[in-house]
């Protein structure tokens, strides 16, 4: 798995995006397949960013790999880890869409957001790090 | 009535100054927005809560906020996230 170090911080969204709008493209992602994988990462590296060192400095590692599954169809894994508050962020109870717009809470969505546009989405605690893991899959050019 | 046109990407960079740009005009006293977003091909939830903030100050004091030219993958994110029955819609 390929990787990229950076400090938890907002800052450096801009890097972590653009790389990942490099490698899906050389993998041949179409652009709405992309679109909502990038929004998942933003997503997540927000979260990260904003929550999981507090207010103390802390790194990101963000890990990727792109897996050939046969036919044109490719999967695409992110991966991010750091090494603050123990969080899983799939745990968060979906928003209630149903409720009138008043009421709507506006935390969680872009979690929901993560879960509803990935293939697959997991996340464990080990050896001190979270370690938050999505996958999707599409159509691309072979390799 | 006051119109204005968004990003190509509404994300974590641009949705600040569309939030802060929404609330200087309802501040300002105007009503009835118009939001041409032919150009957007890209939204995160801290985009989608700036409109949501704005339809909420907007259904207060009566007013209107309508999307434009919103393009089919925008909407199918407004769907998944249960908005697109509390915004309004026109091409």
């Amino acid at each position: 798995m390929h990787t990229l170090t950076v400090p938890a911080s907002m800052e450096y969204l801009d890097e972590v995006m653009e790389t990942a709008d490099r490698i899906l493209t050389e993998a041949g992602c179409g652009e709405d397949e992309k679109r909502l994988i990038e929004i998942s990462l933003e997503e997540l590296f927000t979260n990260i960013a904003s929550y999981a060192y507090g207010s103390k400095a802390g790194r990101v590692w963000v890990g990727w790999d792109i897996r050939d599954m046969g036919g044109h169809v490719k999967e695409a894994e992110f991966c991010f880890q750091d090494e603050g508050t123990p969080y899983n962020p799939f745990t968060r109870k979906d928003p209630d869409l149903e409720l009138p717009i008043e009421e709507r809470p506006v935390g969680g969505l872009g979690i929901y957001m993560t879960k509803k546009f990935m293939d697959d989405v997991k996340y464990k605690y080990e050896n001190g790090r979270n370690v938050t893991r999505i996958s999707k899959r599409f159509s691309g050019r072979s390799l | 009535m006051t119109e204005i046109k968004t990003d190509k990407k509404i994300d974590a960079a641009t949705a600040p100054k569309l939030d802060a740009r929404l609330k200087e005009l309802l501040a300002s006293g105007e009503s009835r927005l118009v939001v041409d977003m032919d150009e957007t091909t890209y939204i995160s939830s801290v985009g989608l809560r700036a409109f949501v903030s704005a339809q909420k100050k907007i259904n207060k004091i009566g007013g209107s906020m309508v999307l434009t030219h919103v393009k089919p993958c925008i909407l199918e994110i407004f769907e998944v996230t249960g908005f697109a029955g509390v915004l309004t819609f026109e091409n």
